[in-house]
């Protein structure tokens, strides 16, 4: 009786412990930080800044490409510097400092003079809306943003 | 290997659903992983693997609204079934015991036996606690479920914000907007619908063998007779 206890104790904490390592030591990629997300939107902002679309097109995600180049017909790396989407961006350019709210794999980054939403993909993270104006009790503006 | 399967045997039930939960957990984070990957794709998103699914507030949530729920269940089950009685159910007591019972009746202090656990034969604050120990575990693990529930889903709430480019919210922005409550009921309403259900049905309908039965040729209006 008594063995039979200890045995099935022994098997309980054995249990536990598979069950704690395996939660503790979990092969689960690292996000990425606010910090980076920050880092992403300031360097999309460079990167208009410096005319060098193609260097801001890598920064956005894939879908937000797309719906750019399927509105201004033409390739990322030309639409977003010109037109109603480069106008409005470039208006922007110097937005070089913020913050970022980040909850699981979505980010908002407050710049000084822009709101952008970011995703993560894979380990980065990839804008998926920029040039963003608040509207009450409504989805932001954003003169760049996926489908 | 007879006194093993003896011991698996007399712990049937526990094992039974211990490996129906761990099937049924597995199986909502296959499923779930499959759904976040198809809309992660769609977006032309890179899919992510099985572990880094159950460590998101999406999986978290939906795992935890419906932890504090079950809880929650018998937890009141547990209380209510102490107060309140009806007439003819194998659930509730007979009809004359409602109340916490006598000490004597309850096996407690100088009414103990050998095999009491020692906590129930010395009065004190030890027999206080461990006469509502039940109660307060499983009002514990549903009171942490829910707070959980609360955090995860103020994570995953703001992750569908800012995917549809609104703000995200705070926690306690969280706690009144509906999204909270509507998970938070939605489960709640299922779970009190199959207590009473339980409870109602066992009085005219049987299931032989069955402790959470009468026997089957007990007639209906025997109330607290279990099978």
């Amino acid at each position: 009786m008594t063995e039979a206890r200890d045995r099935r104790g022994r098997l309980t904490r054995g249990v536990l412990l598979v069950v704690v390592g395996v939660a503790l030591t979990g092969c689960v990629p690292a996000r990425p930080t606010s910090g980076s997300a920050v880092e992403v939107a300031s360097a999309f902002y460079d990167a208009v800044g410096r005319q060098d679309g193609a260097a801001a097109c890598d920064l956005l995600a894939p879908v937000t490409v797309e719906t750019l180049e399927g509105d201004a017909d033409e390739a990322c790396a030309d639409a977003v510097l010109h037109g109603d989407v480069g106008d409005t961006l470039a208006a922007r350019t110097g937005s070089m400092s913020g913050s970022a709210s980040v909850a699981g794999r979505q980010a908002q980054v407050v710049l000084t003079g822009d709101v952008m939403f970011l995703t993560v993909s894979g380990t980065t993270w990839r804008i998926t809306a920029a040039g963003c104006d608040a509207r009450p009790d409504r989805p932001y503006d954003c003169a760049l943003e996926g489908a | 290997m007879t006194a093993l399967r003896t011991d698996l045997r007399r712990n049937s039930l526990t094992l039974f659903f211990g490996a129906l939960f761990v099937a049924a957990l597995v199986g909502q984070a296959i499923s779930g992983v499959a759904l976040f990957n198809e809309e992660q794709r769609s977006a032309g998103l890179d899919p992510i693997d099985i572990g880094e699914y159950v460590t998101t507030s999406a999986f978290a949530v939906d795992v935890t609204e419906n932890w504090q729920s079950e809880f929650l269940q018998f937890l009141l089950f547990v209380v209510a079934t102490v107060f309140f009685l009806q007439r003819g159910s194998p659930e509730s007591k007979p009809l004359d015991d409602a109340g916490r019972e006598t000490d004597q009746e309850q096996k407690v202090a100088e009414f103990s036996t050998a095999e009491s656990p020692s906590w129930a034969r010395v009065r004190g604050w030890r027999l206080s606690l461990y006469s509502r120990s039940l109660s307060l575990v499983m009002g514990t693990i549903f009171a942490l479920s829910w707070l959980a529930q609360s955090v995860t889903g103020a994570v995953a709430y703001s992750e569908q914000q800012m995917h549809d480019l609104q703000d995200p919210v705070t926690w306690t922005e969280y706690l009144l907007l509906p999204d909270f409550w509507s998970r938070t009921l939605q489960n709640w309403q299922s779970e009190f619908l199959a207590v009473a259900s339980m409870v109602v049905l066992s009085i005219y309908l049987r299931e032989r063998g069955s402790p959470e039965s009468k026997p089957v040729g007990t007639p209906h209006t025997a109330t607290g007779v279990e099978g």
